[in-house]
């Protein structure tokens, strides 16, 4: 890729970003102070990990990369090398927002051993990213693609409804909302009948030309110029058919599209 | 209103989202935009506090809506009618999705999520619950129906009997998915699930909303707690502690309700409420669970107390449940845990709960898509949640 990036670089807090200690008092109504400080670091702890997905240019583009490599994996076209500068395909995408220094230095230090001024607790993963409901999920690519929700071409996202998050409680099995490597390649590989629909293919014949048009349908706003440069920098040493399909496959894999 | 600034910068993020939910004195408007006015009132009178969202804010708190209540991104078209009235495009927009085929399926979604039912087992249908939320809001029949309907609704979404065998009906609290996967001794789990579903309450509540049955009416283990000496018992620190009285008077009162359900969900006139002498403490012989009552007549009953009335069944306290000033800013509360992934810990402003729930009960009692509407369409739910949003893509 034209700017690889390294994938072990800690994340840094941004100049705007406070702890919980900092939210300003009377932000909590009617509560004991501990009661108080106990909400506002759960509340924070939630809230600023959707926030570092969402508000980071520098934290989604190390996300993209993760997840366009999950892509090279789960699609074979890691022999193309674009892999090759981006995050290992085995780096679980959401822990590039993580704390923990990922050079082998103790958790919550940065690279120069000074201690993370993050909020308490707020680095707890095991949420992290929160998919959409799986039938969400499910309904809006059969919108973006132009099918049926019964199309055969979703057989196997409908197949695989379980491994990727969907719930049946009379059996035991409760939604997942994690954003797992393993759900992404699951995933992925549930897409690639989609994106080689041949409805996917007359409504978007060219990607990443298209791109303005299925970005919009996608994620409900317009293309950015960060968007269409990032997507044909990404695929720009493929063929026209590779290309089509990663950039399907990137755009309905993508964090904006599958969670909120 | 004191016209404090306390609006957040923007860079705090939804974590101020939430605080700014709960911002009793700032309206929760974002302060670094300067055409942005005070929520202060003016000359006695209050400013208007949404001409300040711009087009950009409106579309974020848009797009982070639209996923979870019709199943799609935002249109081209939606898009342009954000831009040309940015706040004012809110409250149409949700009108409208309330019309869309996927908007019932939100409902769905949000009570299958809440009392953990969906799917088939053993010839018991899990989706009941979620059946008749979405036949409410196809039908644009008041949410509070959830407790109050004497039918169920097939996959079809046409009525049909409930499944329990009961002599009344209470809507999804009688369906015995509710029943099945919330059985637990002494029925604890029922009730406790009933209370935080719908009237967003857990054990103990101020004696004010649901007087405690008095000591002599339980079981010895429930009478004690810190005070019982004063009452000639024994003080004891039996299970959690000390304090057995101060939750299960009025646990009692309202796990009564389901003594007469067995644990495959099956209504059992039969019930006692009796101990089983050889069984797990709370638990009655053949799969039914022990009730609170010391007495034998009042143990096998189905008639109880709720919110402190005299109730002669689930059904009545239902109506009772569906009727209180909690229900309606319940629902509310679980729209928003719903549409925004708020923790179930954040504490929301009374006043704006309070105020949502007067405009949608202006039009009758509030349905799920009127709640929608009113919630979603609040200047500080949009404000908290913008706020939160901005540098979003």
């Amino acid at each position: 890729m034209a700017h690889p990036r390294d994938c072990r670089e800690p994340p840094t807090r941004r100049a705007d970003e406070r702890t919980a200690s900092e939210i300003p008092e009377g932000a909590v109504a009617d509560a004991s102070e501990r009661e108080r400080r106990s909400v506002a670091r759960r509340v924070a702890s939630d809230l600023l990990r959707v926030k570092r997905v969402r508000a980071s240019p520098s934290q989604r583009a190390l996300l993209r990369e993760a997840t366009v490599a999950v892509f090279l994996a789960a699609t074979g076209l890691v022999a193309t090398g674009l892999a090759t500068t981006s995050c290992a395909t085995n780096e679980d995408p959401r822990e590039l927002t993580a704390s923990k220094k990922r050079d082998g230095g103790p958790e919550g230090t940065t690279p120069n051993g000074a201690a993370a001024a993050l909020p308490e607790g707020a680095f707890d993963y095991a949420a992290g990213v929160a998919l959409l409901p799986f039938d969400v999920r499910l309904a809006k690519v059969a919108r973006v693609a132009g099918l049926p929700i019964d199309d055969p071409a979703l057989a196997q996202l409908r197949a695989r409804r379980f491994e990727l998050g969907d719930h049946d409680f009379s059996i035991g099995v409760r939604p997942d909302s994690s954003w797992s490597v393993s759900r992404i390649g699951a995933w992925v590989k549930a897409l690639k009948p989609v994106c080689a629909s041949p409805v996917m293919r007359h409504r978007y014949p060219s990607l990443p030309q298209n791109l303005d048009a299925f970005v919009l349908a996608a994620y409900g706003r317009e293309a950015t110029n960060d968007d269409r440069a990032a997507m044909t920098e990404a695929v720009s040493a493929l063929d026209a058919e590779s290309k089509h399909e990663l950039v399907c496959l990137a755009v309905l894999s993508s964090l904006e599209f599958v969670s909120r | 209103m004191t016209g404090r600034r306390c609006a957040p910068p923007a860079a705090l993020a939804l974590a101020v989202s939430a605080a700014a939910l709960v911002a009793q004195a700032c309206g929760g408007v974002p302060e670094d935009r300067t055409n942005r006015r005070n929520t202060a009132p003016v000359d006695g009178a209050e400013a208007d506090t949404t001409e300040g969202f711009a087009a950009s804010d409106v579309r974020a708190y848009m797009r982070q809506l639209a996923p979870y209540f019709v199943s799609r991104e935002l249109e081209p078209t939606e898009l342009a009618k954000i831009d040309a009235a940015r706040f004012a495009a809110i409250a149409p927009m949700l009108e409208t999705w309330s019309k869309e085929s996927g908007f019932p399926r939100a409902a769905r979604r949000l009570i299958a999520q809440k009392l953990s039912v969906s799917g088939n087992r053993d010839g018991i249908d899990f989706d009941l619950p979620g059946n008749l939320a979405e036949h409410l809001v196809r039908s644009n029949l008041p949410l509070s129906e959830l407790l109050t309907a004497d039918y169920c609704v097939d996959a079809s979404g046409s009525k049909r009997a409930c499944d329990s065998g009961a002599p009344f009906q209470a809507g999804v609290l009688t369906t015995r998915a509710f029943m099945v996967s919330r059985a637990s001794r002494f029925n604890l789990t029922r009730a406790s699930t009933m209370l935080d579903a719908f009237a967003c309450r857990s054990y103990p509540m101020p004696e004010a909303v649901e007087p405690r049955l008095s000591r002599s009416r339980l079981i010895p283990m429930f009478q004690v707690d810190d005070e019982s000496g004063d009452a000639g018992l024994e003080k004891d620190t039996f299970g959690n502690g000390s304090a057995c009285y101060s939750c299960h008077g009025q646990f009692g009162a309202h796990a009564q309700l389901f003594v007469r359900f067995d644990e495959t969900g099956l209504y059992r006139a039969d019930a006692t409420g009796l101990q089983d002498p050889n069984g797990e403490l709370g638990r009655a012989t053949n799969g039914l669970f022990a009730s609170h009552m010391l007495s034998a007549d009042e143990a096998r009953g189905d008639g109880s107390q709720m919110f402190g009335s005299k109730v002669r069944n689930l059904s009545e306290a239902a109506k009772v449940l569906a009727t209180s000033p909690s229900f309606v800013s319940c629902q509310v509360t679980n729209l928003l845990e719903y549409a925004l992934r708020l923790p179930r810990t954040t504490e929301l402003a009374p006043e704006v709960l309070e105020e949502i729930s007067a405009s949608a009960r202006k039009k009758g009692d509030p349905t799920f898509a009127s709640l929608v509407v009113e919630t979603f369409s609040h200047p500080r739910i949009v404000a908290a949640v913008a706020n939160g949003l901005r540098g979003a893509p």
